[in-house]
């Protein structure tokens, strides 16, 4: 009986070794692509949050536009969690034939320091796009005693650990801007996390929490509802869309450094991509990103355009690596310092 | 013997939560008294879970020793035992092999592709299974992997392995 | 007058009205099959109909998420295998009743119940919304903690046999609930170093694994068994008394169903398990034990499930905040095709609102109408024999906990669920505790944490809990429930009685 079996297990791990070996003397052979018969098959476009978040919109509606320039079918799906880490780490074990696609947020410039992965955007990819960015604003409730940053500030100051402020995980928008507020201005915050700008919203509301950064976008609804106050722009000049709100500087000049800064999205490949690729992929963005339609969208979501790529959108992408890691390390928020990765520092370069 | 036998389930539910229990201590960065941080609460649900494992090992014990005493009144035991008794080791044995038969199926899902690995593994499973002529086999299992093809595959943009 | 205009938009243009109907079939289906998935349906959605005008798109988005909702139960009844987290409950009792042979008549009745509970959905959306939002603006994270564990009360009556065991499981599914990165500190928990443990345990994947994998496992040793296979039994329709006898208990828990489904940080599974829990509560004298094949059973969570919709569309409409994963969509949705969801929609587009109430009302109608219709199509997975039926679920099952996130990990996991959902029922121990646990745990967790972290102070924290009308209410929910389980509590029963 047993000896039945044991032939039957030998014989399935046989059939299965095989197989494994066949498959991968299938797959070492084909790896040289050129960028004349690109795409040769489905792209994968990979987005590293899930259904329903800005990430996931804008990528979801450029993706049929980029599909019209390449020519070639561009198959989205969603892979979020840790971050996106596991996304960023998918995409970087794929072949490096441009086939795969990063459709990314800010977060990647942050794993290092918070420790949560080795990827990082700078070492392990090449910016394909950089789509455009969004503004954070300090928003109170309407009922609060609030009504300048300013008082924010000193209240903070005078009662450290008291301000109940909403933030949204490590490393997010609301994360980095009140880090800055701690590292320029000496305050302490009690931080209370949610799991997002709806959430955050949502506990304001409820008055769960005092404060906290949201996007102008979000949050000029609410303001135009009476429901909240805006009391400034995380930025070094006032918005469009909100243009009676002050920007930070204007009360506190020591951030213009810091700026341009605020959360991006953008579209990235394996760094190893050969370059005629890296072009072409490049070019049919950019074209892409031009349809009215989109800019629409991009408009609709608050998020500014930016439609940059090449050294352009390296140096968009180092410079708010830099910021955002030292901030988070000098509040005391990051795991390890971004000197271990030779990130150099803002007002350095 | 006997009674240890019937213990089995309650010591293996004090080991399973003095395991997570140590995990949640030597979690990093968290502090095991403070009641906001990410360690506090698994630590909590461990003990409760240590706590059920160990009320099992007695109610175990005692209802053992009930039953000893009194094998005359089984009823209320009888229906668990049945449930014990009926899966022979013949079932064991099929239930294993199908499980292989799965557990392989995923192996070569990455390796094949999708089309011939769950062709094979359908095959294979209703030839295994008995009772289903070659004919209906075949036809039924292409028909299911069309199917699942297309509903995943086509409209859902699902990108198999 | 303008309102009625709107609200009858739907029912009057062919193309909005055919879309509805495409779109809830569409959505039974979807719903119908484990590992595809009401959200990944409406986001595939979102660039299919990035061209088209908003309310032919939203019209079809609306079909699918009310069709899908109420198509997880078929697999659930039919299979054992819960195509959602929000139809776990229904299996409780649906399952068991399949396998006596009364499949038809748990899917008619769940059809109808669905509907019912659906319309009741819809019906506070177009008259409370703004009411119902405020409410659910004030359920603070306190209350949140004091929902879930109510709905973790639920193991009481879910463990079969020994509570400790029922104990044990739902911790077991706690922890493996809080698997993974901690959305608060930001550090992971029980990962074990590993980046693809960071993602944290789906419980769909669990779900495939506990209860559609084990139950292949189990199946297979009544295989050749002469005599088991299940006769149908021939009504074909539940007689109207039945109508009127549910018609109470669907009503209470639909209207609970709406507000649990309002509140952004819960959903329509809460809303399903507390039904249950309700319908099991209150229900005298059942057809059958509840677990066994109680109608009341089924009929409670799928009411409670779907007119947690309409729970959920009322904060996305008032005050553009999402309810659950499927409405965070919508509000894409709606950006993409230019308007601002936030506070302002209702006064902004006014006109919008009423066409979402119409087409609600037009999905469920439709829904009550396939429903029907397709129970036929439905029942005949039941007679399928099982050398056929079971290998096909198994290859469902693998391809749909890959399908979920793309990833061959939670193939492992779902395979790894499937030996201890296996093992679990033969040793008498029952899963859904498990599942509860981990359904339920990730929530107690957070919003109990963020309750305590913005109290800063202990005494501020257990201050809470009587402060705020919602919260006393909860509290004494809590405590009473408790009681009601203890010797005393009956005991007193009885003398009042006398």
């Amino acid at each position: 009986m047993i000896k039945k079996n044991i032939k039957i297990l030998s014989l399935f791990v046989a059939v299965m070794l095989t197989a494994f070996l066949t498959a991968c003397g299938n797959s070492n052979s084909s790896s040289e692509t050129d960028a004349s018969s690109y795409p040769e098959k489905d792209i994968d476009g990979v987005i590293i949050w899930g259904e329903g978040g800005a990430t996931d919109n804008i990528s979801r509606t450029l993706a049929p536009l980029v599909e019209e320039e390449l020519g070639g079918s561009l198959v989205m799906q969603n892979k979020e969690g840790a971050s996106g880490a596991i996304a960023t780490q998918y995409v970087y074990d794929q072949p490096a034939d441009g086939h795969t696609l990063l459709f990314g947020a800010e977060n990647p410039n942050l794993y290092q320091v918070l420790d949560i992965s080795e990827r990082d955007y700078m070492n392990d990819f090449t910016p394909i796009s950089i789509f455009g960015q969004n503004f954070g604003g300090l928003v109170v409730h309407e009922d609060s005693e609030f009504e300048t940053i300013e008082d924010v500030i000193d209240f903070a100051k005078e009662n450290p650990g008291e301000l109940n402020m909403g933030y949204s995980g490590e490393g997010s928008l609301p994360h980095v801007a009140s880090a800055m507020l701690e590292a320029e201005l000496d305050t302490e915050f009690n931080y209370v996390p949610y799991d997002g700008d709806g959430p955050l919203a949502t506990a304001l509301l409820g008055k769960e929490i005092d404060a906290t950064v949201l996007s102008v976008s979000a949050a000029q609804e609410y303001v135009d509802a009476g429901d909240f106050r805006m009391l400034s722009v995380i930025n070094d000049e006032a918005l469009e869309t909100a243009a009676d709100v002050p920007p930070i500087t204007e009360s506190y000049p020591a951030f213009e450094k810091y700026f341009p800064w605020g959360p991006f999205q953008g579209v990235f490949v394996h760094k190893d991509t050969p370059d005629s690729i890296v072009t072409k992929l490049t070019d049919a963005f950019e074209t892409a990103q031009e349809n009215e339609d989109f800019q629409n969208t991009l408009e609709s979501l608050g998020v500014v355009p930016l439609n940059i790529n090449g050294e352009e959108a390296v140096e968009y992408v180092d410079k708010n690596r830099s910021t955002s890691t030292w901030l988070l390390h000098d509040a005391g928020a990051a795991e390890t310092s971004p000197e271990e990765f030779d990130i150099p520092r803002v007002d350095e370069d | 013997m006997y009674s240890f036998k019937s213990s089995l389930p309650g010591i293996l539910m004090v080991i399973v939560s003095l395991l997570v229990l140590s995990q949640a201590v030597v979690m990093e960065n968290q502090s095991i008294i403070d009641p906001a941080s990410g360690s506090f609460f698994p630590a909590l649900i461990a003990l409760i879970m240590l706590g059920a494992g160990i009320v099992t090992i007695f109610q175990d014990r005692s209802s053992t020793q009930k039953k000893a005493a009194e094998t005359a009144e089984q009823e209320n035991e009888s229906n668990e035992a049945d449930a014990l008794e009926t899966f022979t080791k013949k079932d064991y044995k099929l239930i294993l092999i199908y499980f292989c038969l799965v557990i392989g199926f995923v192996i070569l899902l990455p390796i094949l592709t999708f089309f011939p690995a769950a062709f094979l593994f359908l095959l294979t499973s209703m030839f295994y299974l008995k009772g289903v002529s070659w004919l209906l086999n075949v036809t039924v299992s292409l028909a299911t992997i069309v199917v699942i093809y297309f509903l995943f595959s086509q409209l859902f943009n699902i990108v198999f392995p | 007058m303008d309102i009625l205009q709107q609200f009858l938009t739907p029912f009057i243009n062919a193309e909005l009205l055919l879309l509805v109907a495409v779109g809830t079939l569409a959505g039974i289906f979807v719903g119908a099959i484990p590992g595809l998935s009401v959200t990944m349906a409406v986001a595939l959605l979102l660039s299919l109909t990035y061209s088209w005008d908003m309310l032919p798109a939203l019209a079809l988005m609306l079909g699918i998420y009310y069709g899908g909702v109420f198509g997880g139960s078929r697999a659930a009844i039919l299979v054992n295998m819960p195509g959602s987290p929000s139809s776990v409950a229904t299996s409780f009792d649906g399952f068991p009743l399949s396998q006596q042979g009364e499949a038809r008549m748990a899917l008619t009745l769940t059809t109808i119940f669905s509907f019912i509970g659906g319309l009741v959905g819809v019906a506070v959306l177009a008259t409370a919304a703004p009411l119902v939002s405020t409410i659910a603006i004030q359920f603070g994270q306190r209350d949140y903690f004091l929902l879930a564990m109510l709905g973790l009360l639920l193991i009481g009556s879910l463990s079969q046999g020994s509570m400790a065991k029922g104990v044990f499981a739902a911790g077991a599914g706690i922890i493996l609930g809080l698997v993974g990165m901690d959305s608060i500190g930001g550090g992971s928990r029980f990962t074990f170093g590993s980046l693809q443990l960071m993602n944290g345990i789906d419980f769909v994947v669990a779900i495939l694994g506990l209860f559609g994998m084990s139950e292949i496992l189990y199946q297979l040793k009544t295989l050749n068994e002469k005599g088991q296979t299940v006769t149908l039994k021939k009504m074909v329709f539940p007689p109207l008394r039945f109508l009127f006898k549910f018609l109470p208990l669907s009503m209470r828990v639909s209207i609970m169903g709406v507000l649990i489904g309002a509140l952004p940080g819960a959903g329509g599974e809460i809303a399903a398990l507390l039904a249950y829990d309700h319908a099991k509560r209150t229900t005298k004298n059942p057809n059958r034990p509840f677990g066994k094949g109680a109608y009341e059973g089924v009929i409670a969570p799928e009411a409670g499930n779907n007119s947690a919709i309409g729970g959920a569309l009322i904060p996305l409409l008032t005050l553009g905040i999402p309810g659950d994963a499927v409405t965070a969509i919508f509000i894409g949705a709606l950006f993409i095709h230019g308007l601002q969801p936030g506070p302002m929609l209702m006064e902004q587009s006014g006109d919008l609102f009423w066409v979402m109430v119409g087409s609600s009302v037009l999905a469920n109608i439709f829904l009550l109408i396939f429903g029907l219709l397709v129970v036929g199509i439905f029942i005949r997975v039941v007679t399928i024999p099982k050398q056929i039926l079971l290998p096909i679920i198994a290859v469902i099952t693998v391809i749909g906990a890959y399908a979920l996130n793309n990833s061959m990990t939670d193939v492992y996991w779902m395979l790894g669920f499937g030996i201890v959902g296996f093992f679990m029922k033969v040793h008498n121990f029952s899963v859904a505790p498990l599942v509860l646990g981990l359904i339920l745990g990730p929530l107690i967790d957070t919003s109990f944490r963020r309750a305590y972290m913005a109290a800063q102070e202990p005494s501020t924290f257990l201050l809470g809990f009587v402060n705020s009308p919602i919260s006393i209410l909860l509290t004494l929910a809590f405590i009473f429930t408790i009681f009601s389980q203890t010797k005393m509590y009956s005991r007193m029963k009885e003398k009042m009685k006398k």
